[in-house]
C-alpha cells in the first residue's frame, strides 16, 4: 500500500511538472505576455500576427514557404508581413516548413485542397514540382503580362514560365557559381583564379601540396547537391544528360571523360567522399576548403560559420568556371526563389499585393543587405547599393550564361538526380569503371 | 545475483568504462558543443577553450522554442493517458474475457508497427482532413496511441494474467458491476505496469518527426521535434550550437523525469511479464 | 460506460469487446484504413504530382522486382535491422547487469542513460555524422592521437564503413531502450534459484546461461522483436546521417519508400514497396504472434 501512494505521488509530480511547463498558455496563438520574450527584439510570431478581431473587410492571406522559419531570416520575413500588413490592412498568416520539406507539404496541401494557401516562395527546384503539379496560377492573368515585363528580364521571367505560362514570379535570382578562397590561393602561389581547366588542376594540385590536410576542391559526393555540381562540369565537358527530345544522352565519351576527372581528383585527394553543401561551407569558413560550388548565399554562410563579417571579402570570392580551352562558354546553373500562388486561392489578388510589395525596391533592398538575397526586379537592380557590390558581381556575370539544371522542369527531377549521384559514387569509390558507371546511368535513366 | 569473483569485477569495471565511455562521451561532447562560441563550434577541444551560455540563452529565452516544448509537453502526456487508458482497457479484455475474434484483434494490435509509416501519413492526413482535425493537437494524439498499442495492451495484459480470477469471482458475488471490478480492484494492481507504459507512450510521442510534421500546420502547435528541425536545419545552413543546446534544454524536464521515476518505469515494464 | 457499470445485463464477451472498442477504433484509424488504402494503391500509378491516377495492375511489382537494386536494398535492410538491434540489445544487457549491481550512483545513471532516448533524432543524426566526419571528426582526432591511425578515414564516405556507423548512431539512441525492459527482465529472476545454482557450485557464467537468462527470456524476446520492428521502420539516421549512401550503401526498405514517396512523388510505386515489406514482414509477425500468444 505504502509503495502504491509513492508511485501515485511520482506520477502527480511528474504530471504537475508538466503542468508547470504549460502553465497559463493556452493552445490559442495568442501568446501569453509571461511565455514571451522580454526584449523589444520579440518577433510577434506568425501566430500573433492573426489579430483577435480583423477589421470588417479585411482578409488574412495564408504565406507558406521556408525562410521564415529559419534562424538567419525569420526576423527579416517577420518585417515583410508587417509591411504588408500596415499598407493593406490585411493580415498574413506564415506557414512553414524547413526547405526540404517544402515542395512534399504544399503538394499535399494543395492537392487535398485542406488548408488555405495564397502564396508560397519556391526555389527551382520546388518550383518545378509544384508546377508539374498544375496547381499553380498564371501570374500574367492575376498581374498582367506588361506589369510583369515592366518589371523584370526576360531571363528572370523564362525561369518561371512553364510552357508559357508565367507560374513563378521571380524574387532572387543568381547562378550557382564557383567560390574560392583568395588567400588560399595567393599562399599557393596564385593571385588570380584559374580559367582554364588545365590552369585549376595545376592550382589544385598547388593547393595540396601547399598544405595536404586541405580539399582544395570541396565539389559535393553525397545527398541532392552532388548531381546538381556535377552537371556545369559534365557540360563543360560537352556532355549532358538528355538530348533535346528528351531522350538519355549520358552514355558519351563525354561523361566517361567527366566521370574519369572526378576519378582522378579523387585519388590525388583534390575532392572527399561524405562532402555536401554543408561540409564544404563548415570547411570553407575554417579556411579547408580552397574552392566549391555555391549560391550568393555563400558569403553568409561563411559568415554564420565563424568568419568575421569585416574580412570574409578576403577569402570569399566567386569567380566563373573553368573551360576546356579557350572560347568555350563557362557553365554554371541558375539559381532562385520565386513566388507562386495557386489555382484554388481565395485571395490571389492580395497574394498578388503581397508579392508587389515582396519584391519592391525597399523591402528588395532591406532583403539584400541583411541575407544578400539579390534582387530581380529591373529597378532594384540599378539601386547603387546593388550595383556597386563587388561580391555579387561575381554572380550576376556567371548569370549571364547560366543554364537550368537538365531536370529543372522534369516531373521526377529527383529520380534522375538520384541515379546520377549514386552510379557517380560508385564510380568515386572504386567499385565501378568510369564507362561502366555511365552505361549503368544510361540504363537506369531509360528505364525510368 | 552475481559472486563477486575476479573475473566478475574485471567484466564490471571494463563494461563500466567502457559503455559508460560510449554512453556519456557523445552526450558530453553535445553539451560541450553547445556550450561553444559560434565561431569554435568545430574546433576540437572538450570543455578546455572558451564556453559561453549564449547558445542556451538564446533558446530559453526564445519564446517560439519554449512555445514548442510546451507543445511536446502536452502532446506527449495527452497522448501517452489515453494510451494507458486504451491499452489498459484493452489488456484487461484480452486477459479476462473470451469472446470471438479475441486472438485476432490481438494479432492485428501486435502487427500494427509492420508497414511503413510513411506511406499511411498520407491517408491518415486525408482523414484528418475530413474529420476536420487537421492542425490540431487531436490529431496528433490520436495517431501517437498508436505507436504504444501493441507493447501496452502486451505489458497490461501480462499484470492483468497475474490477477487471479477467483478475486474478481468473489467481488462479483459480492455485488460489484464490472466497471467497479475493474476501476477498484484490477487497474490499481497494474499501477506500476500503467506508469510504464505512460512513460514508453511518452517518449515515442516525444521523438515523433513525420506525423507532427504533417499533421501539424500552425507553428503555433508544433511540437519540439518538428520545430526544431525547422527553425535550425535551414536550407543554407545548420546551426550546430543552437540545435544542440535546444535539445539539450529541451531533455532537461523529461530527464528529471526520468531520473524520479526509472525505478517504477524499469520495473513495471516487466514485472507482470514475466510471471506470468 | 453506463451499459457496463449496469453489468449483469452484458455477457462477458460483451463487456470483454466494449473494452477493445477504443484501441479498436484508434487501429481501423490509423492502421487498417490507411493499409488497405495503401495496398490498393500500389496497384495504380498514383503520383503527388496529380489527382488523377489509373489503375496499373502488376506494372508496380513488375518494376520493382526488375530494379537490380532492389535486392541489395533487402540485404542493407536485414543487414541493418539485426546489427542495430544485435548491438544495442547485447550492450544493454551488460549495461543493465552494471547498473543492476547496486553500486552508489547506479540509480542516477539509469536515469541519465535514458537520456539519449529522449534526444531529438535528428540531432542524434548531426551529432554522430559529427563524430564520424572524415576531416573534422573527433573519432579520427582521436584515433589520431592515440596513434592507431595516421591519416583520416572518412568513415561516412566508404561503402564498407558508412552502414556501421549508422548502427552504432542508432545503438546509442536504443541502448536506453534495451536497458530498461532488460534491466526489468534482470530484477525479476528469481533470486533463490540463482543462490541455490550458487551454492551447487555454478559459476558465474554457468548461472547467467542456465539461470538468469532463462528466467528472463520472455522478457527478452519481446524487447528483440520490438526492436527489429523499429528499426525496421526506421529512418531518421540512416537520412540524416548519410541519406541512403554513399552508393545505396545504407539505403534500407524505409529510405526506399520514403524517397520513392516523398523524394520521387511516386506513391503508386511506394505503396508497392511497403506492400512488399509488410507480406515479407508476416514472416516475422507470425514468430512474434507465436510468442505473445499466451498458451490458452
Amino acid at each position: 500500500m505504502k509503495k502504491r501512494k509513492l508511485l501515485a505521488a511520482g506520477l502527480a509530480c511528474a504530471l504537475s511538472l508538466s503542468l508547470l511547463a504549460g502553465c497559463g498558455d493556452s493552445p490559442k496563438p495568442s501568446e501569453s505576455p509571461s511565455a514571451a520574450q522580454p526584449s523589444a527584439s520579440q518577433p510577434a510570431g506568425p501566430s500573433a500576427s492573426q489579430p483577435s478581431e480583423p477589421a470588417a473587410d479585411s482578409v488574412n492571406v495564408v504565406w507558406a514557404g521556408w525562410s521564415g522559419e529559419e534562424e538567419a531570416s525569420k526576423d527579416i520575413f517577420q518585417r515583410m508581413r508587417k509591411t504588408y500588413e500596415d499598407q493593406s490592412g490585411n493580415t498574413v498568416t506564415w506557414v512553414g516548413w524547413t526547405w526540404a520539406d517544402t515542395a512534399q507539404q504544399l503538394l499535399i496541401r494543395s492537392q487535398n485542397n485542406s488548408e488555405q494557401l495564397d502564396l508560397a516562395q519556391a526555389d527551382i527546384g520546388i518550383f518545378n514540382t509544384v508546377a508539374q503539379a498544375g496547381v499553380l496560377a498564371d501570374w500574367n492573368d492575376i498581374l498582367g503580362e506588361d506589369f510583369m515585363k515592366e518589371t523584370f528580364e526576360q531571363s528572370a521571367l523564362d525561369t518561371g514560365n512553364v510552357n508559357g505560362e508565367q507560374l513563378g514570379l521571380p524574387w532572387s535570382m543568381a547562378s550557382i557559381s564557383m567560390v574560392y578562397n583568395p588567400e588560399m590561393l595567393s599562399a599557393a602561389g596564385w593571385d588570380a583564379p584559374p580559367t582554364s581547366m588545365e590552369d585549376f588542376e595545376k592550382c589544385l594540385a598547388d593547393l595540396k601540396a601547399a598544405n595536404p590536410d586541405v580539399i582544395p576542391y570541396a565539389v559535393s559526393t553525397k545527398d541532392a547537391t552532388c548531381a546538381g555540381d556535377f552537371m556545369p562540369w559534365l557540360w563543360t565537358f560537352g556532355g549532358s544528360i538528355f538530348n533535346e527530345d528528351g531522350s538519355v544522352s549520358i552514355n558519351s565519351e563525354a561523361a566517361v571523360e567527366c566521370v574519369k576527372w572526378y576519378q582522378d581528383m579523387m585519388s590525388k585527394g583534390y575532392i572527399a567522399m561524405d562532402t555536401g553543401r554543408g561540409e564544404a561551407r563548415q570547411l570553407f569558413a575554417q579556411g579547408k576548403v580552397a574552392f566549391y560550388d555555391d549560391a550568393v548565399v555563400a558569403k553568409g554562410q561563411a559568415v554564420n560559420n565563424g568568419v568575421d563579417p569585416d574580412e570574409v571579402v578576403n577569402v570569399c570570392s566567386a569567380m566563373v568556371r573553368p573551360v576546356l580551352k579557350d572560347g568555350d562558354k563557362p557553365q554554371s546553373t541558375m539559381w532562385g526563389h520565386m513566388l507562386v500562388t495557386f489555382k484554388n486561392s481565395e485571395y490571389q489578388e492580395q497574394a498578388a499585393e503581397l508579392a508587389k510589395t515582396l519584391v519592391s525596391d525597399e523591402v528588395a533592398l532591406d532583403y539584400f543587405k541583411n541575407n544578400g538575397m539579390p534582387p530581380v526586379t529591373k529597378s532594384a537592380a540599378e539601386l547603387d547599393e546593388v550595383k556597386s557590390d563587388a561580391y555579387l558581381k561575381g554572380f550576376i556575370t556567371s548569370t549571364a550564361t547560366a543554364r537550368l539544371e537538365e531536370t529543372a522542369r522534369m516531373a521526377n527531377a529527383n529520380e534522375v538526380k538520384s541515379v546520377i549521384t549514386e552510379e557517380l559514387q560508385y564510380a568515386l569509390l572504386g567499385q565501378k569503371t568510369a564507362e561502366q558507371a555511365v552505361s549503368d546511368m544510361a540504363a537506369r535513366l531509360e528505364a525510368l | 545475483m552475481f559472486q563477486k569473483t575476479k573475473p566478475f569485477r574485471a567484466f564490471f569495471w571494463v563494461a563500466l568504462v567502457v559503455i559508460g565511455f560510449f554512453v556519456f562521451f557523445p552526450l558530453l561532447w553535445m553539451i560541450n558543443t553547445a556550450l561553444k562560441p559560434t565561431a569554435e563550434t568545430f574546433s576540437s577541444y572538450f570543455f578546455t577553450g572558451p564556453l559561453t551560455l549564449d547558445n542556451i540563452i538564446h533558446i530559453v529565452t526564445d519564446a517560439k522554442i519554449m512555445g514548442y516544448l510546451k507543445n511536446s509537453l502536452i502532446v506527449s502526456f495527452g497522448s501517452s493517458l489515453m494510451a494507458t487508458v486504451v491499452c489498459a482497457f484493452a489488456g484487461y479484455s484480452f486477459s479476462k474475457f473470451r469472446y470471438r475474434g479475441r486472438k485476432f484483434v490481438m494479432g492485428l494490435f501486435m502487427m500494427s508497427q509492420a508497414f511503413p509509416q510513411a506511406i499511411l501519413l498520407l491517408s491518415i492526413y486525408t482523414l484528418m482532413n475530413k474529420l476536420g482535425l487537421l492542425g490540431s493537437y487531436w490529431a496528433l494524439l490520436i495517431s501517437y496511441v498508436v505507436f504504444t498499442l501493441p507493447v501496452g495492451t502486451w505489458t497490461l495484459k501480462s499484470y492483468f494474467d497475474n490477477i487471479p480470477d477467483s478475486l474478481i469471482e468473489s467481488a462479483k458475488i459480492d455485488g460489484a458491476g464490472h466497471w467497479r471490478i475493474m476501476t477498484k480492484i484490477v487497474f490499481p494492481m497494474a499501477v506500476p505496469g500503467m506508469i510504464s507504459i505512460a512513460i514508453y507512450g511518452f517518449v515515442w510521442s516525444w521523438n515523433d518527426l513525420l506525423y507532427s510534421m504533417t499533421l501539424v500546420t500552425d507553428s503555433a502547435r508544433r511540437t519540439l521535434a518538428s520545430g526544431l528541425v525547422m527553425t535550425f536545419l535551414g536550407e543554407a545552413s545548420t546551426n550546430w550550437g543552437y540545435m544542440m543546446a535546444a535539445s539539450i534544454v529541451s531533455a532537461i524536464p523529461v530527464t528529471i523525469i526520468f531520473v524520479f521515476l526509472q525505478r517504477y518505469f524499469i520495473q513495471g515494464l516487466t514485472a507482470g511479464a514475466v510471471k506470468g | 460506460m453506463n451499459k457496463i457499470r449496469n453489468g449483469g445485463k452484458l455477457t462477458n464477451g460483451q463487456v470483454g469487446f466494449l473494452l477493445i472498442v477504443p484501441g479498436l477504433a484508434v487501429f481501423v484509424a490509423i492502421i487498417l484504413y490507411p493499409f488497405v488504402d495503401a495496398i490498393l494503391m500500389s496497384f495504380t500509378n498514383r503520383s503527388m504530382l496529380s489527382p488523377e491516377y489509373d489503375v496499373v495492375g502488376l506494372t508496380n511489382y513488375m518494376k520493382v522486382f526488375k530494379d537490380p537494386y532492389f535486392g541489395k536494398t533487402l540485404m542493407t535492410t536485414l543487414a541493418f535491422v539485426l546489427g542495430s538491434t544485435i548491438l544495442p540489445f547485447t550492450l544493454g544487457l551488460i549495461w543493465a547487469i552494471v547498473l543492476n549491481q547496486g553500486f552508489r550512483g547506479a540509480e542516477f545513471l539509469r536515469g541519465v542513460t535514458l537520456v539519449n532516448w529522449i534526444i531529438p533524432g535528428t540531432a542524434i543524426g548531426f551529432l554522430w555524422s559529427w563524430i564520424f566526419n572524415g576531416q573534422y571528426g573527433i573519432l579520427n582526432s582521436i584515433l589520431e592521437a592515440l596513434g592507431i591511425l595516421e591519416t583520416g578515414i572518412p568513415w561516412l564516405g566508404q561503402t564498407n564503413t558508412a552502414l556501421l556507423c549508422v548502427v552504432i548512431a542508432r545503438t546509442w539512441q536504443m541502448l536506453p531502450w534495451y536497458m530498461a525492459f532488460l534491466l526489468g527482465g534482470l530484477q525479476s529472476v528469481s533470486l533463490e534459484q540463482v543462490e541455490a545454482a550458487h551454492i551447487d557450485g555454478a559459476n558465474n557464467w554457468k548461472t547467467f546461461w542456465k539461470i538468469i537468462l532463462p528466467g528472463m527470456k520472455q522478457t527478452a524476446i519481446l524487447v528483440f522483436i520490438l526492436g527489429l520492428i523499429g528499426n525496421l521502420q526506421h529512418f531518421d539516421l540512416p537520412w540524416t546521417m548519410v541519406q541512403g549512401g554513399p552508393a545505396r550503401a545504407t539505403t534500407t526498405l524505409s529510405i526506399e519508400v520514403y524517397t520513392t514517396a516523398f523524394k520521387n512523388w511516386n506513391m503508386g510505386k511506394a505503396a508497392t514497396v511497403g506492400t512488399i515489406w509488410a507480406v515479407l514482414l508476416a514472416g516475422f509477425s507470425i514468430l512474434y504472434l507465436r510468442k505473445v500468444n499466451d498458451p490458452d
